[in-house]
């Protein structure tokens, strides 16, 4: 899929019953068929909606910018020119402000009457060709007086199913320009819906992809996303200071300023962010550069302005500022559908925002969600963005719960510990000293105060474990570490371990009880004999 | 009494027998001689009115006291403080929505329901007493209602595999880790609380010296419960020891038991958990 385009949903999409191969008299049920999906698709408002503007090949343009592009560009932002007297606009979401697509057509024809527009035809169907086809088979004067259009009125299909085939839109395939229309009228071919009821393995066998190309046409699927032309608003805006700031208070309402705007534009082109870019023109002519990757399509201003500061703070720039350029990625609106049964989550703004507080406050590696990776090594998870999904099931009363229950005995020793209780873990294991009497441990000595220590009461093991030795030594181990390791210590905190973290791993672990009543996990490191204490079951 | 302002700008408030308070000097008197009889005045007055009100309190009538009750019971509310307020034994129950069940169901039988939402409530106890099974058992009770929950680890000491085993769907926790110290701990859990829409906050402080978390004075604990007063949110801290005794949360104490284990034979024994025995301490 194009970045900036989208895919339009295909005939077979919306009309999954339909076979490939119809008989002539089938033409009319085809019709039929296409209509009422049509309409179920409208009025649920999933369909995506193209209209095409065609106006007469001898009317002159006399005006720049172009009527024709202009009202097309007041009704969506999302506009493609085809040709020189079409034009083809995404009115997908003017169902909630207008109406039913006989509405959206009316409207269109009524801006087109007040822009001076005189013979034009206005279509809509829910794929690029479909409206380009049904726009050519429309009389003129429709936006004048005597609309008909094609979504209400099923004549219109039946007509698009007897047009002869050299109406099928030129260029929306550069491949056919050469059309077998020869062949075609040999066959008795002379109407698209002729064409739609041969079958499709039969055509592609005697007629390759060209004609399989065109039967496509003639059903109306679009050979081509609809993507919409370079002209497409940029959301961009610019303030040169008149003194330079330094403090991010005074830059707040610069932003403030900005985002305001830029937000109500957002709001009209019914669009939200996905990403902001920030550009700081600093006083030594550096430009102080940052994107912010929203989670959700959001154009709430403060909350954008927050996410800014927030940003500032842990990343400030290096001088005073002297220009603010902020430049909002646009992307479709969110829709959301609340339930009254399931509870309510966070909205996408307010997550954002606290993470970016939290971020801000205990780094941007300490916060998220905790993700399981697939491997023995103790302890290993990932951190990853905090994005809880809504519940599917409904809100019930909590089933009692098994956990509380009486282990079933069966739970043997895992890397995760046994099931009856949950391991407070150590990240980065502290040495200990551990006394051993036949091969088992006796006491632990702490290191420092506040760790478990004392005679062991009872003990379970040992159990082996290792892997990771085919992995290269781990970067961050080798040689002294230094202050300047900051940026390392994050990332093998991101992935669950300590600053002094080993990719391989040969140890004998142990689950202790003390006479303090205390149950832990120490381990002996196989290639350095040294003990440490893993943590404690709590 | 009737009130009157001098051109001094000095205020004061003739009493009923001539006495002033706050009087102006007067030449034709000492100072001192009128201050002294307005004290004496003064006093005595007290004495009466408090003994009128304490006769008054302490021999009301059923009717005078329901109207005292309600009256005291209003002005608390309006200053959010109708938590502290015994319940009466007619009262109603909290509604099923506004707990948070555990997932134990024996706790939530003692708890009434489960912990009390829009409330501080603390589950406290010894290392390898179980408080963090308990608190994980309670998230994952949330997650599995379908809530987002947080935990905000003061000493990284969570271990999601382990958290994992007992339930607990990971994507739907916001995990705060190494916080480093209590306070960034504490700022981190409100600014969790004041976001909102969490079904459970839990603020682990468990590893931390019980000497650092003594140091906040006690209106730190409230300020957190006011945060979340009325909310969906359910708070809880793990610790070693009550430390908020917020008025409208529960505290869960756990004792020490032993742990479990199976087998016998040196060779052949496993460790199979501990069993918490909670108590639940009333506030109050």
């Amino acid at each position: 899929m194009d970045k900036r385009g989208s895919v339009s949903p295909s005939y077979d999409d919306l009309t999954p019953g339909i076979p490939d191969a119809l008989s002539s008299e089938s033409v009319s049920q085809l019709a039929l068929f296409l209509h009422e999906d049509l309409k179920r698709k409208a009025s649920e408002g999933h369909a995506v909606l193209y209209a095409c503007l065609c106006r007469s090949p001898t009317h002159q343009i006399t005006k720049s910018p172009d009527p024709l592009l202009a009202v097309a560009r007041d009704f969506s932002p999302r506009v493609m020119v085809v040709s020189d007297v079409e034009v083809l606009l995404d009115v997908s979401g003017l169902g909630r402000l207008i109406g039913e697509p006989p509405a959206v057509a009316a409207e269109l024809g009524r801006a087109l009457q007040k822009a001076g527009m005189g013979e034009v035809r206005v279509a809509i169907a829910p794929t690029q060709t479909a409206a380009r086809l049904m726009a050519r088979q429309l009389p003129l004067d429709c936006a004048r007086g005597r609309p008909d259009y094609p979504i209400t009125p099923l004549p219109n299909i039946f007509v698009t199913a007897l047009q002869p085939l050299e109406t099928l839109p030129p260029g929306m395939n550069h491949r056919d320009r050469a059309r077998p229309y020869e062949t075609f009228e040999r066959w008795g071919i002379v109407t698209l819906g002729d064409l739609v009821a041969l079958p499709a393995a039969a055509l592609s066998s005697r007629l390759g992809r060209r004609g399989v190309a065109l039967q496509r046409l003639a059903r109306g699927l679009d050979p081509t996303p609809f993507v919409p032309d370079g002209e497409t608003p940029r959301y961009i805006g610019r303030l040169e200071l008149e003194w330079p700031l330094e403090a991010l208070e005074p830059l707040s309402f610069v932003f403030a300023r900005l985002l305001e705007p830029l937000s109500t534009a957002l709001e009209r082109a019914d669009r939200g962010a996905i990403a902001v870019r920030l550009d700081l023109r600093l006083t030594d002519r550096q430009v102080h550069a940052r994107v912010l990757p929203l989670p959700a399509p959001m154009r709430d201003p403060r909350v954008l302005r927050t996410l800014l500061l927030l940003d500032l703070e842990s990343h400030p720039p290096s001088a005073a500022v002297d220009v603010v350029s902020i430049e909002l990625d646009p992307a479709p609106a969110r829709i959301t559908q609340f339930s009254l049964l399931a509870r309510a989550l966070p909205s996408p703004e307010t997550l954002s925002t606290l993470t970016a507080r939290l971020s801000a406050l205990v780094g941007a590696s300490r916060v998220g969600s905790a993700a399981l990776l697939d491997t023995h090594q103790p302890g290993a998870f990932e951190m990853t963005r905090f994005a809880p999904a809504p519940a599917p099931a409904p809100l019930a009363p909590s089933a009692p719960s098994a956990l509380l229950a009486p282990s079933n005995g069966a739970g043997a020793h895992s890397a995760d510990g046994a099931k009856g209780a949950l391991l407070r873990r150590q990240r980065t294991p502290p040495a200990i000293r551990v006394s051993v009497e036949h091969g088992r441990p006796v006491y632990l000595a702490a290191a420092r105060r506040g760790m478990p220590q004392g005679a062991v009461t009872q003990a379970a093991g040992p159990w082996r474990t290792s892997g990771g030795w085919w992995a290269r030594p781990d970067p961050c181990r080798a040689g002294g570490r230094g202050p300047g390791h900051r940026a390392e210590d994050d990332a093998c905190r991101a992935q669950g371990h300590g600053p002094g973290h080993r990719a391989e791993w040969n140890r004998d672990e142990w689950d202790v009880a003390l006479t303090s009543g205390v149950v832990c996990r120490i381990f002996q490191d196989r290639v350095t004999d040294r003990w440490f204490l893993e943590g404690t079951y709590d | 009494m009737m009130g009157w302002t001098g051109v001094d700008g000095v205020c004061g408030a003739a009493l009923d027998n001539g006495h002033y308070i706050n009087s102006p000097p007067r030449r034709s008197r000492g100072c001192g001689d009128r201050r002294a009889e307005n004290r004496s005045y003064i006093r005595g007055l007290q004495r009466r009115l408090i003994r009128r009100g304490v006769e008054h309190i302490l021999a009301p009538t059923g009717e005078e006291k329901a109207k005292m009750r309600a009256a005291l019971e209003s002005l608390l509310h309006a200053r959010k403080l109708d938590v502290t307020l015994t319940p009466t034994p007619g009262a109603l129950a909290p509604l099923p929505e506004r707990l948070a069940p555990t997932g134990c169901p024996d706790l939530d039988a003692a708890l009434g329901g489960g912990l009390r939402r829009g409330h501080l409530s603390e589950i406290t106890g010894a290392a390898s007493s179980g408080r963090s099974r308990l608190a994980a058992q309670a998230m994952a009770a949330a997650t599995a209602r379908g809530e987002a929950v947080a935990i905000v680890d003061a000493c990284d000491t969570f271990d999601p595999a382990s958290a994992a085993a007992q339930g607990l769907v990971l994507s739907r926790v916001l995990w705060v880790r190494e916080t480093g110290d209590a306070p960034r701990a504490l700022k981190a859990c409100a600014l969790i609380l004041q976001a909102g829409g969490f079904g459970l906050v839990v603020l682990d402080l468990a590893d931390l010296p019980p000497v650092a978390l003594r140091r906040f004075p006690c209106a730190t604990w409230m300020r957190v419960a006011r945060i979340i007063e009325g909310r969906e949110t359910a708070a809880v801290i793990v610790g070693r020891e009550r430390i908020a005794r917020s008025a409208g949360g529960v505290t869960i104490a756990l004792d020490a038991t032993p742990a479990r284990w199976q087998g016998t034979a040196h060779r052949a024994r496993l460790f199979d958990g501990v069993e918490p025995a909670p108590r639940v301490v009333r506030a109050r």
